[in-house]
C-alpha cells in the first residue's frame, strides 16, 4: 500500500511543471488508481501497475496539448503565469544583487575606504550578481520549469493557482510597504534620465497602482474570454505590452525597497557613488524587464505555435 | 480500428449517449466505450478528460464530487437539459452520415 501511493506520489511529480489545477490531477489520479487496481490484483507490483496505468494515462505533454486544444484560453493563461512568475523570480533575484550591491559598499565604506573603492567593490558585487541572474534566465529559457529542479519538496506540490496566490500576495505586500514608507527620506540628486525619480514618489505610486489594476483587468479578460485556438495578434501584443509595463512599474517599487540601505548610507558615501548607482537602478528597471519580456515573448509564441 | 481523427470527432456523441443512461465517470466512460466498441475505439485515457471538460463549459454537462466506493473522491458527470438537445442534434446528424453511407453501400439503413 505504502508502494503504491509512492509510486503515485512520483507520478505526480512528473506533473509539476504542467499547468493543471489540482482538481484536474485529483481527476486524473483517479483514473490512474481505476487502473492500477486491477493489474494489482493480478500480482503485479506496485511499480509496475502505476507504469502501466500511467502509460494508459497518457505522457503528460500528450494529455496537456489536449487539454489546451479543448480550451483555448488556456494558452493565455499559461503565458501569463510564465511571465508572472518568471518575473517575479528575476525580480527576487534582481532585488537580492541590489541589497548585496549595498551592503558590500556600505562595509567598504566604514573601513575608510575612497570612494573609487566603494564603486570598485559595488561592481564586483553586481557583476557576481548578474552572473546568477542570467543563469536563472538560462534556466528559465530551458523551459521554465527551473523550479521542479530545485531539491525543495513544496515547489512540487505546488498547484498554478497556489502560484498565482502567492504572485499577488507578494504584490500586496510590497505596495502596502511602499505605501507605509511614503515618506522616504529621498533626498539625493535624482538621475537625469527620469527627473520624476524617485522624489515624486506619491505619484509613481498611483501609477504604479494604476499599472497593476490595469494589469488585473487583461489578466481576468483574458482568462474570462474565450479566444481562438490561436490568440488574436492584437491579444498576444495586449499580453507582452502589459506583461512589460507591469514588470517596469513593479520593479520600480521592488527596485526602491532594496535602495533603502542606500538612502541611508547618503551621508557615509559621497553622492556622486549614489548617483551612479541609482542611474544603474533606473536605467535596469526599464531595460532588463523589457529584454527578458521580449526573449520570453518570443519562445512562448515558438512553443505555442509548435504545440 | 478506427482512425485517430475518427475517434475525436465521436468523442462527443459517445460521451454524451453514455451519460444520457445516468450518471458516470472517467474510467467508467472508457471501460464501456470499450465494451461497446469491442476494442475498435481506443482512446488515450487522458484525453477523455479535456472533452469532458469542454462539454461541462459548453453546459452540455454538469459534474460533481462525490465519494467512490473505496471512500475517495472522485468527479461524476450527468447530461444537462441543453446536453439532452446537444444529443439530439448529434443523433441526427450520424444517423444521417450513416445512412448516406448505408444507400451507397447497400447494407441496411436506420432511424432514430
Amino acid at each position: 500500500m505504502q508502494d503504491l501511493e509512492h509510486a503515485i506520489d512520483q507520478w505526480r511529480e512528473q506533473w509539476a511543471g504542467e499547468i493543471l489545477s489540482r482538481p484536474d490531477l485529483d481527476e486524473l489520479e483517479d483514473h490512474l488508481r481505476q487502473h492500477a487496481g486491477p493489474l494489482l490484483a493480478k500480482g503485479l507490483s506496485a511499480d509496475d501497475a502505476v507504469w502501466v496505468a500511467a502509460r494508459h494515462v497518457g505522457a503528460p505533454a500528450a494529455v496537456i496539448a489536449e487539454f489546451d486544444s479543448a480550451n483555448p484560453t488556456r494558452v493565455c493563461r499559461k503565458r501569463l503565469h510564465w511571465m508572472v512568475l518568471g518575473y517575479l523570480s528575476v525580480t527576487l533575484i534582481q532585488t537580492l544583487v541590489t541589497f548585496t550591491v549595498n551592503l558590500s559598499s556600505l562595509l567598504t565604506a566604514w573601513t575608510g575606504a575612497s570612494d573609487t573603492a566603494v564603486l570598485v567593490t559595488a561592481y564586483v558585487a553586481l557583476a557576481l550578481g548578474q552572473v546568477v541572474f542570467i543563469a536563472t534566465l538560462v534556466e528559465m529559457a530551458r523551459g521554465g520549469r527551473w523550479v521542479r529542479r530545485l531539491p525543495v519538496g513544496i515547489f512540487k506540490r505546488i498547484d498554478f493557482r497556489q502560484a498565482w496566490g502567492i504572485a499577488v500576495a507578494l504584490l500586496a505586500l510590497f505596495t502596502a510597504y511602499l505605501f507605509i514608507r511614503r515618506t522616504l527620506p529621498l533626498d539625493y540628486a535624482a538621475p537625469p534620465l527620469f527627473p520624476t525619480f524617485p522624489e515624486q514618489l506619491g505619484a509613481g505610486l498611483w501609477l504604479h497602482w494604476i499599472l497593476i489594476v490595469v494589469f488585473s483587468f487583461t489578466a481576468w479578460s483574458l482568462i474570462r474570454k474565450p479566444v481562438a485556438h490561436r490568440p488574436p495578434l492584437w491579444m498576444r501584443w495586449i499580453n507582452y505590452a502589459t506583461a512589460v509595463t507591469t514588470a517596469a512599474s513593479v520593479y520600480i517599487a521592488f527596485s526602491l525597497l532594496a535602495v533603502i540601505p542606500t538612502i541611508h548610507l547618503y551621508r557615509v558615501v559621497s553622492s556622486e557613488s549614489i548617483g551612479r548607482i541609482t542611474q544603474y537602478y533606473a536605467w535596469r528597471a526599464w531595460a532588463l524587464p523589457a529584454v527578458m519580456f521580449l526573449i520570453l515573448a518570443i519562445l512562448h509564441r515558438r512553443r505555442i505555435s509548435t504545440a | 480500428m478506427a482512425t485517430k481523427e475518427l475517434v475525436a470527432a465521436s468523442s462527443r456523441p459517445l460521451v454524451l449517449s453514455i451519460l444520457e443512461r445516468g450518471e458516470s465517470y472517467g474510467y467508467a466512460i472508457i471501460q464501456e466505450v470499450k465494451a461497446l466498441s469491442r476494442g475498435e475505439l481506443q482512446w488515450t485515457d487522458g484525453m477523455l478528460y479535456p472533452v469532458l471538460h469542454r462539454l461541462e463549459r459548453e453546459g452540455l454537462i454538469k459534474s460533481r464530487w462525490g465519494k467512490s466506493e473505496t471512500g475517495r473522491k472522485r468527479k461524476y458527470y450527468r447530461l444537462s437539459r441543453d446536453g439532452g438537445k446537444a444529443l439530439k442534434a448529434e443523433k441526427t446528424q450520424w444517423v444521417n452520415v450513416h445512412n448516406t453511407l448505408a444507400q451507397l453501400w447497400g447494407t441496411p439503413t436506420c432511424k432514430i
